[in-house]
């Protein structure tokens, strides 16, 4: 049990470095996917049809293919045609991507669950389009979205863990470096598995707390 | 080129198909026993159900895969790649299922339990013939929902050596320095599997509908 | 009372509205057929019948809320044609003059009630905010309840709710109210409070067309009352009248029917 415990305070630098990692990547993924995840849940309802094809495409790819593919088609796929991408970029890239044809539809669901009428008032009272996004249906919307925003957050923390395949530097991936070196994958791995579920548990907690609260405010 | 990359994709979906399915199984059925204690009236049965939803949650399935193809199946116990891969996946999916049964259990009209009741139908008639019928109808579109997101997943299993889609993808483009093309046709092979499993699940939904209308 | 009993009193008024050749259908289901109305200055028109018999639709109609299918709405000097592509200023023109009032009051539950009437003002009418608070607390004080200011919404009875609908509409000056129902949803008593605040609005000289259930307001507060029955005018004349004196066969049925509950 002690050499357990030494190895596990010895090896905790190495993990904390690839946690930054993994937090750090997860906060700029989120950054930039939930924004375009508005924008295209927006641009799918929209009247243009470019602006809808191109949404529809972009949600449907970006959720149809396993988050795997678009990393490695982000790191190996694109160097042949001449784009070369870190392992960071290449993994902001796709799961941005596939942050943002996952959230459009959790936007999109919290913008239907507004109360057509109040639209329809919004309308009678000749509130622009834009007046009518901004004051009436984003704060409700985005309020009756936010816990499985939160929920997607958590799923793509754990997510980063697949770009130990193009080599980023992240949790899983030092664990694997440090297992294969001292072959106490068992030790490593598990105590990389906690400090998933240390982040991700309470994570996960706070969601239903979000949506209990949620449910208690309904109208 | 072209063809080689599209033998070996197809050669990978064989594979791809097997481990969801596999998973699902295994988490399909684990799922129920873990729901039952979640809704069970011991508390100690209650917090274990929901500590091992938490924990299988919590945890990236990738690492989880690891664990048991590296950790567990390296030591004592010697565990395939597949089998790493579908233990792995099925725990997850137990979890998930755990909740989507929840989910449905209370989704089910008060009325149905107190009217079976009443009726003094035996214990395990209530269950078999007045919710369970309903629970399958409730949970279908949840559970199709998270089959086509298995699909997907089981795409980790290509990094332990299983030769499913994204293993082969990944073969072909270190060959073939035609990254673009085989990605992107690994890409389109997983959306057009998960097309049929969406189509079935609305079939069946449609006449599981027509026989019970909650 | 008896002013808004005396029809004459309408007799020099202008036209402020006025619908033309107004039809709509669903496919092959024909909603509303040619109906014709106009309404003057200051007048108070109820619209009444049997469910689907188009009134809602009529009245949404008017503000384009549900698009026609057919005929023109001329509110003063805006004409819009529902054969034409719409122009989308003259649509807004349009609606500035018309406030409406919903049977599930459509308040925005997430701003309190004072911002609930001031937004609209400062958005559309470009009033500071100032301006536009002082308004609204003179609209709640018309309606009675300039205490629930800065309450929200959902802390609000059914009729309070709508009684801060109707201010709502009525900060933005229109011409026009059109009122959908706007009891339907309350109990009796509730629906009083509503009632009476429409009834004074009516009588400070308000033009107004009320789709409604209400009897009672219909025969003795509006001056006009239609009568509508499978998509078309049934019957049209002085409330008393129509009310007392129905004409046809099926105004007879239903208000009969009403009568007897």
């Amino acid at each position: 049990m002690k050499e357990l415990l030494d190895f596990w305070i010895e090896s905790t630098p190495n993990l904390l470095d690839g946690l930054i990692v993994s937090l750090q990547v997860t906060a700029v993924i989120l950054a930039i996917g939930i924004p375009f995840g508005l924008l295209l849940a927006l641009g799918v309802e929209s009247k243009n049809k470019f602006t809808k094809w191109f949404s529809l495409f972009a949600v449907e790819v970006g959720r149809g293919a396993p988050a795997l593919v678009l990393l490695q088609f982000a790191y190996f796929g694109l160097p042949p045609v001449g784009i070369t991408l870190s392992s960071f970029s290449a993994t902001v890239l796709a799961l941005a991507w596939n942050t943002a044809a996952y959230t459009s539809e959790i936007i999109r669901a919290g913008i239907d669950a507004v109360p057509h009428g109040e639209k329809e008032a919004a309308a009678s009272m000749c509130f622009s389009k834009i007046d009518t996004l901004r004051f009436v249906v984003l704060p409700q919307g985005l309020r009756v979205a936010a816990p499985a925003l939160l929920g997607f957050a958590v799923l793509m923390l754990q997510a980063t863990s697949l770009s130990f395949t193009v080599a980023l530097p992240e949790l899983t991936s030092q664990a694997h470096i440090i297992g294969s070196s001292t072959f106490k994958y068992m030790a490593i791995l598990s105590y990389a598995g906690i400090m998933y579920a240390s982040i991700c548990i309470p994570a996960t907690i706070l969601v239903s707390v979000l949506e209990k609260q949620l449910g208690k405010h309904t109208i | 080129m072209k063809a080689e990359i599209f033998t070996s994709i197809l050669l990978g979906i064989p594979w791809t198909i097997a481990l969801t399915l596999v998973s699902f199984g295994i988490g399909a059925i684990l799922g129920i026993p873990i729901c039952a204690m979640r809704l069970s009236k011991f508390s100690a049965l209650r917090f274990i159900a929901h500590l091992y939803g938490l924990v299988f949650r919590s945890i990236p399935p990738l690492l989880l895969v690891f664990i048991i193809y590296f950790g567990i199946g390296a030591g004592f116990l010697k565990i395939g790649p597949f089998q790493a891969s579908v233990i792995g996946l099925g725990l997850v999916t137990a979890a998930n299922m755990s909740e989507i049964y929840r989910g449905g259990v209370s989704a089910i009209h008060n009325g149905q339990w107190e009217a079976a009741r009443a009726l003094a139908l035996p214990g395990y008639s209530r269950y078999l013939d007045v919710i369970y019928p309903q629970l399958l109808r409730v949970c279908l579109p949840s559970s199709a929902g998270y089959v086509i997101g298995l699909l997907k997943d089981s795409a980790i299993a290509s990094t332990v050596g299983v030769a499913d889609i994204a293993f082969n993808a990944n073969q072909m483009a270190r060959t073939t320095y035609q990254g673009l093309e085989v990605f992107a046709f690994a890409g389109v092979a997983y959306m057009v599997i998960s097309i049929p499993i969406a189509i079935l699940a609305r079939i069946a939904d449609r006449k599981m509908k027509s026989r019970i209308a909650i | 009372m008896s002013a808004i009993a005396d029809v004459d009193r309408l007799k020099d008024r202008k036209v402020v509205l006025e619908l033309s050749g107004i039809g709509k259908s669903f496919g092959d289901h024909v909603v509303l057929q040619d109906v014709n109305l106009s309404l003057k200055t200051g007048e108070v028109l109820a619209l009444i019948g049997p469910s689907g018999s188009g009134k809602s639709t009529l009245l949404r109609c008017i503000n384009f809320l549900g698009q026609p299918s057919q005929g023109t709405v001329r509110v003063g000097d805006v004409i819009v044609n529902a054969e034409e592509q719409i122009n989308h200023s003259k649509l807004t023109d349009l609606r500035r003059a018309l406030g409406m009032v919903f049977q599930s009051f459509n308040l925005f539950p997430h701003m309190t009630v004072l911002r609930n009437i001031s937004l609209p003002q400062e958005r559309v009418l470009g009033r500071s905010r100032e301006e536009a608070d002082r308004r609204s607390q003179e609209l709640l004080r018309r309606v009675g309840l300039e205490n629930k200011a800065h309450q929200y919404p959902v802390r609000c009875s059914g009729g309070q709710q709508q009684r801060i609908a109707i201010a709502r509409a009525l900060a933005l000056d229109p011409q026009i109210m059109l009122f959908d129902e706007p009891t339907s949803a309350l109990d009796p008593e509730l629906g009083m409070e509503v009632l009476a605040v429409m009834q004074e609005l009516a009588e400070g000289g308000m033009t107004m067309i009320v789709v409604t259930h209400e009897m009672h307001f219909a025969e003795t507060v509006s001056d006009r009352v239609i009568i509508m029955a499978d998509g078309k005018i049934l019957e049209q004349g002085p409330s008393s009248e129509v009310m007392r004196n129905p004409k046809t066969e099926r105004a007879q049925k239903f208000l009969k029917a009403v009568k007897d509950r």
